[in-house]
């Protein structure tokens, strides 16, 4: 790359040069508008109020029903709760019925029915809305990030904050709110449907984790973490790889996958690269149908061939099958 | 790490303010600037403002009609400084507004009418002193079918005069993923562009 790109230095890029002439007269130049500030509370008075809520959890409020998920990732840090809207019928909140609004504490249940519906204010960082016949708790909120335990039911989340601050706990799989919108589903067998709208979430299952970006569906199914796949795939795509989930070997469902894949489905192909059980002639045959499909060449492909996980991430990111800003995912 | 010298809520914050306790934490200008305004400094504001407002301004220019995207970066800057007491770590300030810029942009365009979109190719053919109005259009269309991770740096580059460290610092990315992004995304646009290859520099 020629510097003058990198950095404007050495000799002018021509082809770069009539860019920012032409592109140049819709630079930004504003100057501040007027802004209100608002400080933040006290590390003090949070640790004032986690302390004293603390007491009041262990002496005074018994637990709905007990977790199975082990306490991972974000500390139990007990703060203030978060504000909970009634959207529709009467939901309940730790066993009281929620008229118009009310105030859902750590550790306590949301419970909608097939007819009610609710919105949580997640903290000072986005909106959980909460569909019907849900059972959602509040299992952390603090400084520190902020878990949700969903046992079953859909909630759709909107959140505006730095990587990993939000995850929610699922039966079988967590998300890792990478910012910023999506939705996620559990079903009676403890399934999980993961639909981003927008930005990026980690999912994880049984050990494994797959990055699904905007547009991209991922689920976990008879307990596996499935490949997340763009929403708007083909058919023929969608069905080469459910046959792929079940066996990876399987090189007539991976030769249809390949033959059905446009260049939206990067995503899929670059997790199929990165599966544990993919063969070094498999990487090969997407490695090739990536580059066909207009996306490049990887970067090192001995390394992409043999599976190296920081070859494959690095070819990822580059062709916009892992979000771009530097990981905090690792 | 530093000893306070008394427990009281004012010597803490005072210790956390001093120039000190932001070396002894390896901090950033940047994330010291945020510190600051956190605690309604508004000269740190009008600095941040001044630092970041063109990487806002490239992110939504990525994704919505260059006629709103001034207003809408004004928009997310006042929305991101409301809200900036819930940033935990200063830090990771630019990642946070990349992503409040995103979500801002999706949301209008998802609001957007779609006749408005005859007043974009007056903004595009109508700006001053443009050396062809037709060629920014083009560019900007051609950008608009890139990848995204590359969209938003070209854009950073090329319309917005950032460096490529500058985009890195500003945008929490690495030197290196912004150099092999702005590269691709070149390659990708000269090609999108009709420009032969073998004629570029």
């Amino acid at each position: 790359m020629s510097d003058y790109l990198w950095d404007g230095s050495g000799p002018p890029d021509p082809e770069v040069v009539a860019l920012e002439e032409a592109l140049g007269e819709l630079r930004f130049d504003r100057p501040m508008p007027p802004v209100a500030v608002k400080r933040p509370v006290r590390r003090w008075a949070w640790l004032a109020a986690a302390l004293a809520m603390a007491v009041a959890a262990v002496l005074l409020w018994p637990r709905d029903e007990p977790s199975e998920l082990a306490s991972v990732g974000v500390p139990a840090v007990v703060g203030p709760g978060w504000k909970v809207e009634r959207l529709s019928g009467m939901p309940s909140c730790s066993g009281s019925p929620v008229e118009e609004q009310a105030r859902l504490g750590v550790d306590e249940w949301l419970l909608t029915d097939a007819s009610s519906s609710a919105r949580l204010e997640a903290a000072d960082i986005g909106q959980v809305e909460v569909a019907p016949s849900t059972r959602l708790r509040l299992a952390a909120t603090g400084p520190e990030g902020h878990r949700l335990e969903l046992r079953r039911g859909a909630i759709h989340v909107r959140i505006e904050a730095p990587p990993r601050l939000f995850v929610v706990e699922m039966p079988h799989a967590r998300a890792v709110d990478l910012g910023c919108e999506y939705t996620l589903e559990v079903d009676e067998q403890g399934d999980a449907l993961l639909e981003v709208r927008a930005g990026w979430v980690a999912l994880e299952a049984f050990g494994q984790t797959a990055y699904v970006g905007e547009g991209m569906q991922c689920r976990t199914h008879e307990r596996a973490l499935g490949i997340p796949h763009d929403g708007a795939a083909t058919r023929a795509f969608l069905s080469a790889l459910t046959l792929l989930e079940k066996n990876p070997a399987n090189e007539d469902a991976l030769e249809g996958l390949l033959e059905s894949a446009r260049a939206q489905d990067r995503a899929t192909l670059w997790h199929l690269l990165r599966h544990a059980r993919s063969s070094a002639a498999a990487r090969d045959a997407i490695a090739a149908r990536l580059q066909g499909l207009g996306l490049g060449e990887p970067p090192d492909p001995p390394a992409v061939r043999r599976g190296d996980p920081e070859a494959l991430d690095t070819w990822g990111r580059r062709i916009g099958a892992l979000p771009s800003s530097d990981p905090v995912w690792r | 790490m530093m000893k306070r010298p008394e427990l009281s809520i004012a010597a803490c914050e005072a210790v956390e303010a001093s120039p000190a306790a932001f070396e002894e934490r390896g901090e950033s200008e940047d994330a010291m600037l945020v510190r600051r305004a956190q605690r309604g400094d508004r000269a740190a504001l009008s600095e941040l403002h001044r630092r970041y407002a063109r990487m806002i301004h490239a992110i939504v220019l990525a994704r919505v009609a260059p006629g709103d995207a001034d207003d809408l970066a004004q928009d997310v800057f006042v929305h991101a400084i409301a809200r900036l007491h819930t940033l935990r770590e200063p830090s990771a300030f630019g990642g946070w507004m990349a992503t409040i810029a995103r979500n801002a942009a999706r949301d209008h365009r998802r609001r957007r009418r779609p006749e408005q979109a005859f007043d974009d190719e007056r903004a595009v053919h109508g700006g001053a002193g443009a050396v062809s109005g037709l060629r920014a259009k083009e560019a900007l269309a051609a950008i608009a079918r890139l990848p995204e991770a590359y969209r938003e740096v070209l854009l950073m580059r090329l319309v917005e005069g950032m460096t490529g460290p500058e985009i890195a610092t500003r945008a929490g990315l690495t030197p290196g993923s912004v150099r092999v992004n702005l590269h691709r995304g070149m390659k990708l646009l000269r090609k999108e562009l009709g420009i032969d290859e073998e004629e570029a520099p």
